[in-house]
């Protein structure tokens, strides 16, 4: 079932004396999705980020998702097209490495290719690569590739304008269309993405321990990972990506059985309507 | 819900967000998704207070075997008191604070 938002930005420059406010629409879950009316749309594809590794001696943190955008397609209300949602990798748990994000694609009438964008690589210790590796794109008008994960920051960010932000040693991945609290202002074409997350250095004693910190990332953003020192706590748990971002690794030093890793964000399909 | 979807041979493929209506006609090999691992346990305030106290003695174990270490008479008596605490009365109560009340140097 399809989650139909409409944009703040569309509603703004209606009311302003344009015409009827153009739908923007939100996939969440795979689908067949109908056109509701005629037009032409822009459409943004966003893999699922990848999960970060739980507990070890360094935080390996999940890969973005990757971006794949149509700029415009004419649509009917007679067309169809097949909608996949990935879902985002699992944080690992316990020494376990975050399993790989689901792949989006939005195939159908009137394209003559898949819009793909694979889902983003989970924080691992195999080979060279610990980090998750982003996601990578194809079909459309733009094909970003994901951020990757970073140790100790934290997940990816999907990457509109070009490949995706990695996080930085204290900060998880953040979107390169980032704007605080403007993200419901996506709209004729355009995305608007969230903030990172600082990772939480856990500490040497318990008291400096909050478990409530937000760190989980923002829209498009990788979420945080958190670096346990000592053993104070029975678990730690980075945080989630935002939608296509990267899950957090988790480090516990010296309690390597208490880390999760956190969730990589879910892809998304988004349809914006553009004006004639 | 999310499904693990399959390759002929029983690989994963992908996972997805779906119902399962959508699985059924779009793919031949799925299988619903489980999560591998185990819900996060929060210590308790007791295990808590535990930890701390097991902390703050390790990191005066210096102090306390150091003769001239400065205020080490004080830091003495806080191990003292952080040795005694938790510590329960007849009827297996904690008594002295635990775990709310920490001793303090």
């Amino acid at each position: 079932m399809g989650i139909y938002l409409m944009a703040t930005l569309s509603s703004l420059i209606s009311s302003g004396g344009g015409g009827g406010a153009l739908p923007q629409i939100v996939l969440a879950s795979s689908q067949t999705w109908v056109p509701p009316q005629d037009g032409n749309i822009c459409i943004h594809v966003i893999g699922a980020g990848g999960g970060g590794r739980g507990g070890n001696v360094t935080a390996y943190s999940g890969g973005a998702g990757g971006y794949s955008k149509k700029t415009t397609l004419a649509v009917t209300t007679s067309g169809s097209f097949t909608v996949v949602v990935g879902a985002g990798g699992n944080g690992g748990y316990a020494g376990n490495n975050g399993t790989s994000g689901g792949n989006s694609t939005f195939a159908g009438t009137g394209l003559s290719a898949t819009l793909t964008a694979n889902g983003g690589q989970g924080g691992n210790v195999s080979g060279n690569n610990a980090n998750g590796a982003g996601g990578s794109a194809s079909n459309g008008n733009v094909n970003n590739t994901g951020g990757a994960g970073h140790e100790l920051g934290g997940g990816g960010a999907v990457g509109v304008i070009g490949t995706g932000n990695s996080g930085t040693t204290y900060l998880s991945g953040q979107s390169d269309v980032s704007a605080t609290g403007l993200e419901s202002f996506s709209g004729y074409g355009y995305l608007v993405g969230g903030v990172g997350k600082r990772r939480l250095y856990q500490g040497n004693t318990s008291t400096s321990y909050d478990p409530s910190k937000d760190l989980h990332g923002g829209f498009l953003c990788g979420g945080a990972a958190i670096n346990g020192l000592v053993n104070t706590v029975n678990d730690v748990s980075a945080g989630n990506g935002g939608v296509g971002g990267g899950g957090g690794g988790s480090r516990a030093a010296y309690n390597a059985s208490a880390g999760f890793g956190g969730n990589g964000g879910s892809g998304v399909v988004i349809i914006q309507y553009l004006p004639a | 819900m999310k499904f693990n979807i399959k390759d002929a041979d029983g690989n994963i493929t992908n996972t997805i967000i779906a119902n399962a209506e959508f699985v059924e006609a779009n793919f031949e090999n799925y299988e619903l998704w489980t999560d591998p691992n185990p819900t996060p346990v929060e210590p308790t305030a007791a295990e808590v207070g535990r930890m701390w106290r097991d902390m703050e003695l390790s990191s005066s174990d210096q102090a306390a075997q150091t003769p001239d270490w400065p205020n080490r008479d004080n830091i003495l008596t806080y191990r003292a008191a952080l040795r005694d605490w938790p510590a329960k009365n007849e009827d297996g109560e904690y008594i002295n604070g635990f775990p709310d009340t920490r001793p303090e140097l």
